[in-house]
């Protein structure tokens, strides 16, 4: 039966490095994908996915589970993520790839996509990854963390250190945005039934 | 118009009762809410389009005394042809460490190792330098294989770059094969050598197989041989013990006579 995060907490401060390992494997992924979409670019958001668990394994001692492991995770996280911004000076850029490798392509098809829809769902997902680079860091920050992680609002305020009003005002006008940005690139609602 | 947080809060469910009635009866009233809700849904639905790449992560802890393997020198002007002949000599070596980052646990301090499969794999080394203590060595054979691997490396350098700086042509990063390209030639490679292996493998198998069955074969053959025989044996006793009980029988009628 799987442990939960606490218990590999537990066991991880007293020693145990296969319980370390085991919440790495847990969260990697999810760390990574926080990552990635806030500073948009694959090798550097491994780079701090990777600095996360450092940074974690470090300071393990010293977490008292206020917070839940994951919050803890993923605070480690968007602070490396704003260090990286701060220190590249560049806005956040999701990268597009170049060209489209069909035969890549189509062993992601599922079973009733053909290739032209798959094609399509790929331009869809850069089209939307564009509109979301546009936004300013905290509002893109907040849809991350409810749309890809389904925190509450109470959770993110929690993370970022702001008001719950402010959360709910953040995510109203991201999204505003990118649905702004989405209809500009002709993306329209209809997209998604095809 | 409505109020911004409540639609938010009520596109993400997360509104409480009495909110929620006051807003849909707001909504039965207002289209242009009821217009604003259905878009930023709709947002919601393209939001979940946007996922990011696949990587091999593998990141994790190992427990140990060992200092990762020393740096090799940043190669600012490595030509791709270079960096793709260099992996492929090594790739079983690199294979491995492609495959894993890691982190690694040492007695006086931790140690990050990503593997080969940065270009500019200098960054990350100088780092996981930085953060080595003075943990134990690493194992000769691995400290000499890297030393005679960078020493050819130098010479197979300078032999392509020598050409290439008298025509002019500077190897840039632009020219550089990209990181993902690299790893995805060095895993081609790591799979077409399993491939044939497992190929090998199989062969050899059905080899066996093949042995195994003609011996099978054999045996039973030998071994209805044998039991035809046995059998024949058998049936002449049997006869023999017949006509001996016959021959019992018609004397003891004689004698009865």
């Amino acid at each position: 039966m799987p442990s939960s995060d606490e218990e590999l907490v537990t066991l991880s401060q007293g020693g145990d490095l296969d319980s370390f390992n085991q919440l790495v494997l847990r969260w990697e992924r999810p760390i990574y994908a926080l990552a990635y979409r806030v500073i948009g670019r694959e090798e550097d958001a491994r780079d701090v996915a990777q600095e996360t668990f450092l940074r974690a394994f470090r300071a393990l001692k010293g977490f008292k589970g206020q917070a839940k492991f994951s919050s803890w995770l993923y605070r480690i996280t968007l602070n490396l993520c704003r260090d990286w911004i701060r220190r590249e000076r560049r806005t956040p850029l999701a990268q597009a790839p170049e060209g489209i490798d069909l035969v890549e392509l189509a062993g992601e098809a599922t079973p009733h996509e053909t290739i032209e829809q798959l094609v399509g769902r790929k331009e869809l997902g850069r089209a939307v990854s564009r509109a979301m680079a546009v936004l300013p860091e905290d509002q893109r920050t907040a849809i991350i963390l409810k749309e890809y992680h389904g925190l509450t609002f109470q959770e993110i305020a929690e993370l970022l250190d702001c008001p719950l009003s402010t959360v709910k005002t953040r995510l109203y006008q991201g999204l505003t945005v990118v649905r702004k940005q989405l209809q500009q690139a002709g993306v329209d609602g209809d997209a998604l039934k095809h | 118009m409505c109020d911004k947080e409540l639609i938010v809060g009520y596109i993400y469910g997360e509104l409480s009762r009495d909110e929620r009635e006051a807003l849909n009866a707001h909504l039965a009233v207002c289209a242009d809410c009821r217009v604003e809700i259905e878009e930023l849904r709709s947002a919601r639905q393209h939001l979940t389009l946007w996922a990011p790449p696949e990587p091999d992560l593998g990141f994790r802890v190992i427990r140990g005394g060992a200092a990762p393997a020393p740096a090799l020198p940043r190669r600012a002007r490595l030509a791709a042809a270079f960096r793709y002949a260099a992996a492929a000599a090594i790739v079983l070596a690199a294979g491995a460490a492609i495959a894993n980052l890691e982190v690694r646990y040492g007695a006086d301090g931790l140690v990050v190792r990503t593997g080969w499969t940065r270009g500019g794999t200098a960054a990350t080394d100088t780092r996981t330098v930085s953060t080595v203590t003075t943990a134990g060595a690493v194992p000769s054979s691995t400290t000499g294989d890297f030393a005679a691997l960078d020493q050819r490396l130098r010479q197979i350098e300078s032999v392509l770059n020598a050409p290439a700086a008298a025509a002019g042509f500077q190897a840039t990063s632009d020219t550089r094969m990209s990181d993902a390209e690299m790893l995805r030639r060095v895993r081609q490679i790591v799979t077409d050598a399993e491939q044939r292996q497992q190929t090998d493998v199989a062969h050899r198998l059905l080899d066996v197989a093949r042995a195994f069955d003609l011996q099978r074969r054999t045996d039973i053959a030998y071994f209805q041989q044998g039991l035809g025989q046995y059998q024949g044996q058998t049936n002449a006793e049997i006869a023999q013990n017949r006509e001996l009980v016959n021959q019992i029988i018609r004397a003891a009628a004689r004698q009865e006579k």
